[in-house]
């Protein structure tokens, strides 16, 4: 209250210096301030303020706009009322000038919208309201805070059309074409017709043109367990972040794969080892992007390799898509050890390499060559080693990194040691 | 500045302390700080102070003096409310006829204040012990209302 303080020792002193100096016009001059605070205090009463602040949801997708309300009801009068929201960065308020002054009439009770577009994708600590309400003659005031409740933002998926097919499927129903013959749309090849064929599968062309009957055969629709693995070992929070695309990626991927009801698994290596089993549905999927937006920079020198992860993590014949930078050599050995145990691996490479200035010293650009070197030795170890990697910026579509994986399984390349 | 230039003496003394007291206040308001208001304030009275006693102008100057001092405070204390909060168009209007309407009070209650202190009554020791009782009894009140309901 500096301006109840500020009128009452403004009085006194005009009072005691009209005393002083037996000038009535100085007491003239002093008595209003005295009056106002005098009065100002003589009307202050509980002034039942409350506030809330709600959320329009928990959830929603990078871009969305939420509706943030603020209900604002009183017991007696305002003459003041200042709003002020306190967003987290990542969340911006669209079109709309959130801090405002009002004014509250006995009992009144108000209802504000604020739009607020989620620029970024993550898991934000809620919303904060400061409310500060003064009187008529703003003498005393009044303060109270909310907090809406937290909000997690997904990344906006990318649209893949099409996907990377595992080589091996697993033994459950899905969208994916089996090696196996069995029951589904694909066909396979052909053969005798036997005892306890199904009569709808009998191929009349070939069973005409050979005079006895030929059946069809048909690949079976299986489902596939498909692991994504984030390194975040290369990550700096600085210039060419990597972190931003490797999840993005992440979250298309596992989505585009729960769409066709393989199980997703993500691995998550960093300062720590972190991962989720595969698992189906759209539960799994909230939990795998879940766990990506609380990724985060974890300073650790314990290097926890993936010798550490359970068996089911890393089921057998599973399709292990990993997103790194390769910029980290124990990241390099850890992918390379899984293709070492037989696992259908693929990299895609989101390294921020070509987004980073070189530096402008010669020590630096040559730092800057030697990391661009250790880099290229990397992907073409991997490479020799039979696994597909392709580069992968956020300026271009996830899909035509897909693309060049795929492009590259379709012709078997022999591993070199 | 007006006090400076009618006054009878001391003129350059009241400018010096009316100067100081409006680059105080220009200063409060530009680096924001509420505290140094009051002792801007405060010298800007002083000012008057010496003015009042060196001239001893009429009651509608006095008055006048009373309001304007009142609308001074509440304009500074305006300005130091946040620069980013804005205010619902109907509330602009308002406060800012509130404001003039407590300075034309303000005026109002020092011409009644400076009407009563014209009107010739006996004088002596025990009115003037009145008058000190009741600046007492009105800063008490004050202190009394602060404590208990701020």
């Amino acid at each position: 209250m500096p301006k109840l303080g500020a009128y009452a020792g403004l009085a006194a002193l005009g009072l005691l210096a009209a005393l002083a100096l037996r000038r009535p016009e100085l007491a003239a001059a002093a008595a209003p301030f005295a009056v106002l605070a005098a009065v100002g205090l003589a009307a202050a009463e509980d002034p039942g303020l409350a506030v809330s602040l709600e959320l329009e949801r928990e959830r929603a997708i990078e871009g969305d706009v939420v509706e943030l309300t603020v209900r604002l009801s009183t017991a007696t009068a305002f003459e003041r009322v200042e709003l002020a929201l306190v967003l987290p960065r990542g969340l911006v308020l669209d079109g709309a000038d959130a801090p405002r002054a009002l004014r509250l009439r006995r009992g009144e009770e108000r209802l504000l919208s604020f739009p607020v577009r989620c620029a970024q994708w993550g898991a934000f600590r809620p919303p904060l309201l400061l409310v500060r309400a003064a009187d008529r003659f703003g003498l005393i005031r009044h303060e109270a805070r909310c907090e809406a409740m937290p909000l997690r933002v997904y990344p906006r998926p990318e649209v893949l059309r099409t996907l990377l097919v595992p080589v091996e499927t697993q033994v459950f129903a899905g969208n994916q074409v089996a090696r196996q013959k069995g029951e589904g749309s694909e066909f396979a090849d052909l053969r005798r017709f036997v005892p306890g064929d199904r009569i709808r599968r009998i191929n009349w062309r070939a069973s005409a043109r050979r005079n006895e009957l030929w059946v069809n055969e048909r690949h079976a629709e299986r489902n596939a367990d498909v692991v994504l693995l984030l390194d975040g070992l290369g990550e700096t929070d600085r210039q060419g972040s990597t972190l931003v695309p490797l999840v993005r990626a992440a979250a298309a991927l596992a989505e585009e794969y729960r769409r066709k009801k393989d199980r997703v698994g993500l691995v998550s290596l960093g300062g720590m080892l972190s991962w989720l089993q595969p698992g189906t549905g759209v539960r799994q999927l909230y939990r795998i992007v879940d766990s990506l937006l609380e990724s985060g920079i974890v300073s650790n020198y314990a290097w926890s390799g993936i010798d550490l992860l359970p068996v089911r993590v890393l089921p057998p014949q599973a399709l292990v898509i990993a997103l790194s930078p390769l910029l980290e050599e124990r990241a390099g050995r850890a992918l390379l050890d899984l293709r070492a145990r037989g696992f259908d691996l693929a990299v895609i490479d989101v390294s921020p390499l070509d987004r980073v200035p070189a530096g402008r010293t010669e020590t630096d650009q040559i730092a800057f060559r030697i990391w661009k070197l250790r880099q290229a030795s990397m992907r073409s170890r991997l490479e020799r080693a039979g696994v597909p990697v392709a580069s992968w910026a956020e300026a271009k579509p996830l899909a035509a990194a897909i693309e060049e994986v795929r492009s590259f399984r379709r012709y078997p390349v022999r591993a070199r040691a | 500045m007006y006090a400076a230039i009618a006054a009878d003496r001391l003129g350059l003394l009241l400018l010096g302390i009316g100067a100081a007291a409006w680059a105080g206040l220009a200063l409060s308001l530009a680096a924001r700080v509420a505290g140094g208001v009051p002792w801007a304030l405060a010298l800007l009275g002083g000012e008057d102070a010496g003015y009042l006693s060196l001239s001893r102008p009429g009651l509608a100057v006095g008055a006048l003096y009373a309001g304007g001092f009142v609308l001074t405070a509440e304009l500074a204390y305006r300005a130091l409310e946040p620069v980013g909060v804005r205010d619902d168009p109907a509330l602009v209007l308002r406060r800012l006829v509130a404001t003039f309407m407590t300075a034309l009070a303000a005026a109002a209650l020092g011409a009644l204040l400076l009407a009563f202190s014209n009107v010739d009554v006996a004088r002596g020791f025990g009115l003037e012990a009145l008058g000190v009782l009741a600046a007492v009894a009105t800063l008490a009140a004050v202190a009394w209302l602060a404590h208990t309901r701020g």
